[in-house]
């Protein structure tokens, strides 16, 4: 048994409850850290699905026009570079999309539907839309196409204010951590502070005071913060479970990379050496003040 | 070794509670510090031990002026001194033999040879068969005896006793005195203050008196 691990008393003031705040501090960054690691990756593939996807629609005052209008955009449409596919939606495929709104069979048959055509893009090469619509306008007045362009533009903020906002909660939680460690190694100081005192006065250094308090501060947080990351941890699997069941595309599918699992590792022990560094400071702080 | 000039000495902003205290401690001396209650002893022998600073003068400790020491020059400086706490300053969570070990554990010995040496230290003033017991369950006397122990087991150069034998009878006074004796015999300078002034007549010793924060000399060697 090493002397010096016995060298500080059990810490009734400050080591009851350290070890779970640091608990609570580790799993709620961990959740934070997770939710910003799932935004930019479901961010990935929602720009993946509609850039790869555009729409043309058709809509005239003129119904008798609009089928010949359709003919006509599926051949330019087919022979532009990087178009692969081109198809135009039945009435039905339309009814179909219409049905979760409007109720099955509710769609009565001389409701004016505007005709689509879905145009699924090849990754390479890029198409030059404006090429592309200016041709359209000329052989389909009628013609609106429709990149889904904006609607990535506001995904695209909508994540990137979800990651700063975890970013955010993360920073503030290793700051409210840092403040926590600081009054819990004074009261350490405070309730110990005749063996500090002893320590001091036969010729202990500084640095090896400091390092007694480091250490058991030490031992606290990864003792909490492995109590975090294991809460953490399952109610990650249990969302995880959850999305997956649910199945939409849309809904951000929870599913942890090793690379990410190392991201989430890194949390308890950035804790711990939070913990330890600022009862280091804290402790080599308060001996300079003394003679 | 020890030398004090002009020192005086005040805590906070109160009065001062030592004046103009000049003297000088030869290597290997021998000295006791009376005076009645009050009158400075522990507060000279804080300046000593490098508890405290003075307010005004020069101390000059074995050869370094603590004016201009640095702080972390001091661990260093307080190994050579061996105190015996007034009030015994024993870790109550460790046992004796851990109090005792606990100068030579933190300048880096081997564990196994300083456990040893503490328990013969001990043995010595009386204590083989509390070793492992608690300050708690240890009476005044045995309190002062584990502090005694502590102190002398670096074999500091100068050793610094505060009432050391006012917790226990007559012959165990004497017994401790005869090893602050020894330890003076293998050269360890020895200041003792003491308002006992009985143990002064089986000693040879200078001894000086504080009286209202001043220092004179009854007997000078
Ligand atoms: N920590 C302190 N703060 C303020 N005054 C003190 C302190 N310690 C001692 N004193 C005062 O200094 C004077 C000398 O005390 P002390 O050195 O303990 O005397 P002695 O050891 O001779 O009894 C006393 O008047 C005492 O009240
Ligand atoms: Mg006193």
């Amino acid at each position: 048994m090493d002397w010096r691990k016995n060298l500080l008393p059990d810490h009734r003031a400050s080591g009851q409850y350290l070890p779970w705040v640091i608990a609570v501090m580790v799993y709620l960054a961990t959740l934070a850290a997770s939710a910003g690691l799932t935004v930019n990756k479901s961010l990935g593939q929602w720009r993946d699905d509609l850039t790869r996807n555009a729409t043309v629609q058709i809509a005239s005052a003129r119904p008798d026009s609009v089928a010949q209008q359709v003919e006509a955009a599926l051949k330019v449409l087919r022979a532009a570079p990087g178009v692969e596919k081109a198809e135009a939606l039945s009435r039905g495929d339309l009814v179909a999309l219409l049905e979760p709104w409007l109720g099955s069979g509710n769609v009565s048959n001389d409701l004016p539907m505007p005709s689509l055509i879905e145009v699924t893009l090849a990754p390479e090469p890029a198409v030059d839309f404006k090429a592309l619509v200016s041709k359209l306008a000329k052989v389909a007045p009628d013609a609106r196409m429709d990149t889904h362009e904006s609607w990535i533009d506001r995904l695209i903020t909508l994540a990137r204010t979800v990651q700063a906002i975890a970013i955010g909660i993360v920073v503030l939680i290793a700051l409210a951590t840092v403040a926590i460690v600081v009054f819990a190694t004074r009261a350490g100081l405070a309730a110990d502070q005749q063996v500090v005192e002893v320590l001091h006065l036969i010729g202990g250094q500084d640095t090896f005071i400091a390092g007694r308090f480091q250490s058991h501060f030490l031992r606290l947080a990864l003792r909490g913060g492995i109590v975090g990351l294991a809460a953490a941890a399952t109610t990650i699997v249990m969302l995880a479970r959850f999305t997956s069941e649910l199945g939409g595309s849309f809904v951000p599918k929870v599913h942890i990379s090793p690379f990410e699992i190392l991201i989430l590792l890194a949390v308890p022990l950035a804790a711990a050496l939070t913990t330890m560094i600022t009862a280091r400071i804290t402790v080599m702080r308060s001996l300079a003040r003394i003679t | 070794m020890i030398r004090f000039e002009n020192v005086g000495m005040r805590y906070g902003m109160g009065p001062e509670v030592l004046r103009d205290i000049n003297f000088h401690l030869r290597p290997g001396s021998f000295h006791f510090l009376t005076g009645p209650s009050g009158a400075g002893k522990s507060s000279l022998l804080k300046l000593m031990y490098l508890m405290s600073r003075p307010s005004r003068g020069l101390i000059t400790m074995f050869g370094h002026n603590m004016a201009t020491t640095p702080r972390r020059k001091l661990p260093a400086l307080r190994r050579r001194i061996g105190v015996v706490f007034q009030d015994f300053h024993l870790l109550d969570h460790l046992s004796a033999i851990d109090n005792v070990a606990l100068p030579l554990r933190i300048t880096g010995f081997n564990d196994e040879k300083v456990v040893e040496h503490a328990g013969e230290l001990l043995k010595w003033v009386g204590l083989a068969e509390r070793l492992q017991a608690r300050p708690a369950t240890l009476s005044g006397g045995e309190k002062q005896r584990v502090a005694i122990a502590r102190a002398v087991i670096g074999r500091p150069s100068l050793l610094v006793a505060d009432e050391p034998t006012g917790n226990v009878d007559p012959a165990m006074g004497s017994r401790l005195m005869h090893l602050f004796q020894e330890m003076n015999k293998l050269g360890t300078t020895v200041v003792i203050a003491t308002h006992d002034v009985t143990l002064l007549k089986d000693v040879e010793a200078s001894v000086m008196a504080l009286e209202n924060g001043r220092l004179s000399f009854l007997s000078r060697r």
